[in-house]
C-alpha cells in the first residue's frame, strides 16, 4: 500500500533545525539582494528564493515528502491552479496594457483610461488625471 | 458504540474511527482533507497575488515608491518571527507524535507567543501608516518625491488587503491554538492521537508560506530605489 510506509519515516528535530537555519539564511539573502540593483533579475531572484523556501516548508514542515502520492498531487495541484490563474490573467492584461496608456484612444463610456504611472519625480497627479479626461473628451 | 465494538471485536483500534480500515488510512484522509482546504486557500490568496501582479505591472514606479517607505526592519523581524514559529509548530507535532506532553505544551505556547509578537509588530506598522495618512480610501496623502499618489494608493490597497487577510489568518490560528493548548494540557494528544495538532500545523505553515511571498513583494521591491 502506498500509505503504509508513510508512518515509518518522520523528520527528526535535527532536520527541522536545519530547515529553520536554511529558511533564515534564504531570508537574509533575499534582503541582501533587494538592496542591490540587478535589473529584472531582482524579481526573479526574490520569487525564486520565496519558491525555494516554500518547497522546504511544504516538503519537511508540512510532511509532504513523507506523505502519500495522493497528498503530493493535492499539494502540486494548488500551485498549478495558481499558476493558471496568474498566467491566464496576465495573458489578457499584459497584451492590452499599451491600450490603457495610449492617449488618443476612443474609449467606450465607463472605460476611461487609468492615468499612466509617473516616471518623473514630483509630477502632480491631479493635472495628470485631467489631461486624460480632456483627451477623452476631445474625441 | 457497543455495536461497533462488537463488529470489530478482534482487532479494534480505539483511535481509528469505524469508517477507516486502519490508522494509516485515517491519517492520510485527515491530512488529505486539510490539503483540499489549503488548495482552496492558495487560490483565495492567489486572487490577491494576481491583482497585485496586474497593477504592479501597470504602475511599477508607484509600487516601488510605496514599498520604499515600508519599514524593512519590522518586516524582516516579522519574517524571522514567523519562520521561527513554523519551526516551533513543527516541533510541537514532533512532540505529539512522540507522546512528549511537556514539550508539546511548551512548543504550542511558543508558537502562540510568536504569533502574538508578529501581530503586535503589525499593529505598530498599521498605526504608523495611520499617522502618515497612508490608509487608502481615508484621506490618503502622499508627499514623497517619487510615485503617483493615486497609484501609490493602489499599492497600499493591496498592502492592507494582503497583510490584513494574512493577519486575520494569524488571529484565527491563535484562536484555535488556545483550545489546543488546553487539550494538550489535559493530555488528549499522544502518539496514537495527534490529528488536530498535525492538521493545525499544516494551517500554520501555510500562513507562513503566504508571508514568505508577501515579504519580498511588499517590503523589498523598492529597496534599491534612489530617492532624492
Amino acid at each position: 500500500m502506498e500509505h503504509a510506509h508513510a508512518a515509518d519515516a518522520h523528520p527528526t528535530p535535527a532536520l527541522y533545525g536545519l530547515i529553520l537555519g536554511a529558511l533564515l539564511i534564504f531570508t537574509g539573502i533575499t534582503v541582501w539582494v533587494a538592496f542591490h540593483d540587478f535589473g529584472v533579475l531582482n524579481n526573479i531572484i526574490a520569487l525564486g528564493i520565496a519558491g525555494i523556501k516554500t518547497v522546504l516548508v511544504v516538503l519537511f514542515f508540512m510532511h509532504v515528502k513523507y506523505g502519500s502520492r495522493l497528498t503530493k498531487i493535492f499539494a502540486v495541484t494548488g500551485f498549478l491552479w495558481l499558476s493558471i490563474l496568474i498566467s491566464f490573467t496576465l495573458s489578457d492584461t499584459e497584451t492590452r496594457k499599451h491600450l490603457r496608456q495610449e492617449k488618443n484612444v476612443q474609449w467606450p463610456s465607463g472605460w476611461a483610461p487609468l492615468p499612466a504611472d509617473v516616471k518623473e519625480p514630483g509630477a502632480p497627479i491631479a493635472e495628470h488625471g485631467e489631461h486624460h479626461e480632456q483627451a477623452a473628451e476631445s474625441h | 458504540m457497543s455495536e461497533q465494538a462488537h463488529i470489530s471485536a478482534a482487532h479494534h483500534d480505539p483511535f481509528v474511527a469505524h469508517q477507516f480500515d486502519d490508522r494509516a488510512q485515517q491519517t492520510e484522509a485527515v491530512s488529505l482533507g486539510m490539503w483540499a482546504f489549503l488548495v482552496q486557500e492558495i487560490l483565495f490568496f492567489g486572487g490577491l497575488f494576481t491583482g497585485y501582479t496586474v497593477y504592479r505591472s501597470y504602475y511599477p514606479d508607484s509600487f516601488i515608491a510605496g514599498s520604499y517607505i515600508l519599514d524593512i526592519k519590522l518586516g524582516g523581524f516579522n519574517t524571522a518571527v514567523l519562520i521561527l514559529s513554523s519551526f516551533t509548530m513543527a516541533m510541537a507535532v514532533y512532540s505529539a507524535q512522540n507522546s512528549k506532553k511537556g514539550s508539546l505544551i511548551g512548543y504550542l505556547i511558543a508558537t502562540l507567543f510568536l504569533g502574538f509578537v508578529f501581530l503586535g509588530v503589525k499593529v505598530i506598522e498599521y498605526s504608523e501608516k495611520f499617522h502618515h495618512h497612508h490608509i487608502p480610501g481615508f484621506g490618503f496623502q502622499w508627499h514623497e518625491p517619487i510615485g503617483n499618489a493615486k497609484n501609490v494608493e493602489i499599492f497600499y490597497s493591496f498592502y492592507f488587503a494582503m497583510t490584513g487577510m494574512h493577519a486575520l489568518h494569524m488571529i484565527i490560528g491563535a484562536a484555535i491554538l488556545i483550545p489546543l493548548i488546553i487539550l494538550a494540557w489535559r493530555g488528549r494528544f499522544h502518539k496514537d492521537y495527534y490529528a488536530p495538532i498535525e492538521v493545525f500545523g499544516l494551517y500554520w505553515h501555510f500562513v507562513d508560506i503566504v508571508w514568505i511571498f508577501l515579504f519580498p513583494l511588499l517590503y523589498l521591491i523598492g529597496r534599491h530605489a534612489h530617492v532624492g
